[in-house]
């Protein structure tokens, strides 16, 4: 292929210039037929350095250029601009690197020299394939989804709506607020939750630039960064949240009774109910799965107890399509399950969290099944993960200073290996456990083994080394935080990864980590690991933060021109593309013709090089410019 | 000897600058190609290196899993293993081709993998030749 070319080899001070002999270099180049002109500088990078090389491209014009230098990871981008400013297409280019693949670990100069000439033969055969590229710019689109309606979720649509966003807040579950509401009190300050995180709730049902979607699930997105096409799965309530007042009329009606998810299946509840007390929308929701009316039987006894005609039983799964600039993944993390063997005695931290809450099963009093008040309690944590320590301690703490608080006549043992409060205010709570004469702890050491035994209606934890079993009325066990169930398959759909833990994966967890490896998408809270409310409520902020530093109100994103395209006299058609495509980008349009939706398109060239007939290529990474640059790498002499 | 290493633009193509910038040497004679995936090596431009005289080809991705386009490298893969048997069926040793995982951050491993891959395309280019 004929093509007039111009040559620049950058000395790089001494790096590339001390061990290859640049002046031999350019004149033996400078012989290469096609070869307009082969310049050199010592650091064309520079502001100076690039001023000659556009001079160079206007006073004597080629057709292509090739820039021999560093890493075209690091300079690329910069030549390129050279080549606009020149007036030719920036993709004219092709960067190849004689510093790190050369100069810098050839220690024979000969040999120095002549794989130089070989990578710069190499980039000169591939250039004179290169053909102009257009670059084109969309509108970024405005709208944010958030998924997951907690504490960090909801902090994040708060400022982004506040701002002017119209956000898509969806929740797995029918209520917002996450795991915060239902906590009794917040440590160390033990301020009520409810009392804190109402105000916020209430501001995300009534903002004009919210649409808050419960029982929504993500369950498919393409695009990229400012164009999501995102679909959801929204599950039906059973009750329209506008018709319903939440008089609760419905509610003694049904006769079905299952035991309560929410209070971690201590009481019960109707088919149809209040996720808790003073959840929010207030309106009950249906469980389908218990309904008998959707089990098949003849029953609509709460229909018929609605006042306002608000029950809809017929109600179906919808699925609603969205497009947004830019994700939130705010999921929040979840818990070990409750443990199998654990008698009437035995609670975990969250079952724990319901009793002493005023809206849980005993209103918030401590007592047994049985009616009586436990004496002797014991909390204990079991941790295998760092996060959980720290939720650990401060659960620990909250625990002890509320069972010294309802039972002054108890006596609290507690069970720990790793005491993490942090600060001034949980320090002094520590004291104030110690002090208080009924509360006593234990160090476990790493070779202590906690089990529990409550077979025999005595409740045992025995501690290796500790030389004898303690009974008592009442444990509670703090154990590992997990990540929120299904993080892994949103982690799939979004393209994100996870830690070894199974918890979202921060870009980088010290100066990115609200950020991920997608751009556009960002997670916040738990879903990264275990966060404290009000380090869940800062990541929210930042995640919002990013979002409109981001995509800032009518930005438009240039779009990555170095996409695959299809050549339609080639194309016979056969759909490989299709099933390669890991972005759905490449789809078959109504008349039989392959098409790439180039916003979708990432440029991997997957499917490029899965064509049987060669007729979809990827820009600037063609089979003819790769093969151009292989011969020639084989054909010279290195 | 010739060998031919394509490296993917986000993995290996980093760490191959890195090892540069430590000075870790590879063999003069490998060359070394970009691409943004090994997903988007085309079994022809390896075919072609062969066919032009090179003693061999290096394919280098990020690891399982951590592709940069989701599963590029899990093709890149899947072909490695049919061209090998393409080679074998056309009496070429197929230890003349070689698939390995360098993740961005490991560059030291980077100038081991090459230099071990290199080895081993002699070793299976020197049996070529005694058997011719």
């Amino acid at each position: 292929m004929r093509k007039s070319v111009g040559i620049l080899i950058c000395s790089c001070g001494p790096n590339i210039g001390g061990n290859i002999e640049i002046g031999r270099l350019c004149s033996e180049i400078s012989g290469w037929p096609d070869v307009a002109w082969v310049e050199t500088d010592n650091l064309p990078c520079s502001e100076e350095g690039r001023r000659k090389v556009v001079q160079w491209l206007k006073e004597r014009p080629v057709e292509a250029l090739v820039v021999a230098g560093c890493s075209p990871k690091e300079k690329e981008n910069i030549f390129r601009n050279c080549l606009k400013e020149a007036g030719m297409n920036p993709y004219l280019l092709q960067f190849s690197n004689i510093r790190e693949h050369c100069a810098w670990v050839e220690s024979d100069r000969s040999r120095a020299y002549i794989k130089a000439r070989s990578i710069i033969a190499a980039a000169f055969s591939r250039v004179k394939h290169h053909v102009p590229i257009e670059t084109h710019k969309i509108a970024a689109r405005s709208e944010v989804l958030v998924i997951g309606a907690g504490v960090a979720g909801m902090e994040a649509a708060l400022l982004l709506a506040g701002e002017g966003r119209e956000v898509h807040l969806i929740e797995r579950s029918s209520s917002i607020g996450g795991s915060v509401p239902l906590l009794d009190e917040i440590f160390p300050a033990m301020e009520c939750s409810s009392c804190l995180i109402e105000p916020m709730m209430d501001e995300i049902l009534h903002h004009k630039n919210i649409r808050l979607h419960l029982l929504t699930e993500l369950t498919d997105i393409r695009g990229f960064c400012g164009n999501f096409k995102v679909k959801l799965r929204k599950m039906s309530r059973g009750v329209s949240v506008e018709a319903c007042i939440g008089c609760g009329l419905c509610m003694p009606a049904c006769p079905v009774k299952v035991p309560n998810e929410v209070n971690y299946g201590m009481g019960e509840r109707a088919a149809i109910y209040n996720a808790y007390q003073g959840a929010l929308p207030n309106a009950p929701v249906i469980d389908w799965n218990s309904c008998l009316k959707s089990r098949g039987e003849d029953c609509s006894l709460c229909a018929e107890a609605c006042p306002f005609a608000a029950i809809q039983l017929d109600g179906t799964a919808e699925n609603v399509e969205l497009s947004v600039g830019a994700i939130v993944v705010a999921v929040g993390s979840g818990h070990d399950g409750i443990p199998e063997n654990t008698g009437a005695k035995v609670f975990t931290a969250q079952q724990f969290e319901r009793i002493i809450s005023p809206s849980g099963p005993t209103g918030g009093e401590i007592i047994m099944p049985d009616g009586t008040k436990p004496r002797q309690i014991a909390v204990v944590t079991q941790t295998d993960s760092s996060d959980g320590n720290r939720l650990n301690s401060m659960n620990s703490a909250k625990y002890a200073l509320t069972i010294i608080h309802k039972l002054p006549k108890a006596t609290v043992d507690l069970y720990i290996n790793d005491w993490r409060l942090i600060g001034a205010a949980e320090q002094a709570r520590r004291l104030e456990i110690e002090g208080s004469g009924n509360a006593e702890i234990h160090w476990l050491n790493s070779a202590d083994a906690i089990s529990v035994d409550c077979g025999t209606g005595q409740v045992k934890y025995a501690f290796t080394g500790m030389g004898q079993d303690q009974s008592y009325d009442l444990i509670v066990i703090c154990r590992s935080v997990k990540p929120a169930p299904g993080s892994d398959s949103i982690a799939t759909l979004l393209g994100l990864t996870l830690t070894e833990n199974g918890f979202f994966k921060a870009e980088h967890n010290v100066i990115s980590p609200v950020s991920t490896t997608v751009r556009g998408i960002f997670i916040a809270g738990s879903a990264s690991g275990w966060k404290t409310i009000s380090e869940s409520v800062t990541q929210g902020a930042a995640a919002a933060g990013k979002i409109l530093s981001l995509l800032p109100a009518g930005v438009e994103l240039e779009l990555n021109p170095c996409v695959s395209q299809v050549n339609q006299d080639l194309c016979s058609g056969c759909r490989t593309c299709i099933t390669v495509c890991p972005y759905r980008a490449v789809n078959q349009g109504e008349d039989g013709k392959i098409i790439v939706e180039e916003v979708l398109c990432h440029g991997c060239g997957v499917c490029a090089a899965a064509c049987p007939s060669g007729a979809m290529q990827t820009r600037n990474f063609t089979l003819s410019e790769i093969i151009a640059e292989v011969e020639a790498l084989c054909s010279s002499g290195a | 000897m010739k060998v031919v290493a394509f490296l993917c633009n986000w993995c290996s193509y980093e760490a191959s600058i890195g090892a540069g910038s430590k000075r870790l040497a590879c063999p003069s004679d490998v060359v070394f190609i970009r691409t943004m995936c090994t997903g988007m090596i085309n079994p022809q431009a390896v075919l072609a290196a062969l066919a032009r005289g090179a003693d061999g080809v290096i394919i280098l991705g990020c690891h399982p899993g951590d592709c940069h386009y989701q599963n590029g490298n899990l093709h890149a893969l899947r072909r490695v293993a049919l061209l090998k048997k393409l080679l074998s069926k056309n009496g070429i040793d197929p230890g003349r081709l070689i698939l390995d995982w360098v993740s961005a951050s490991e560059s030291d491993r980077f100038a081991l993998v090459v230099n071990s891959a290199y080895n081993k395309i002699a070793s299976a280019v020197k049996i070529a030749s005694t058997r011719d």
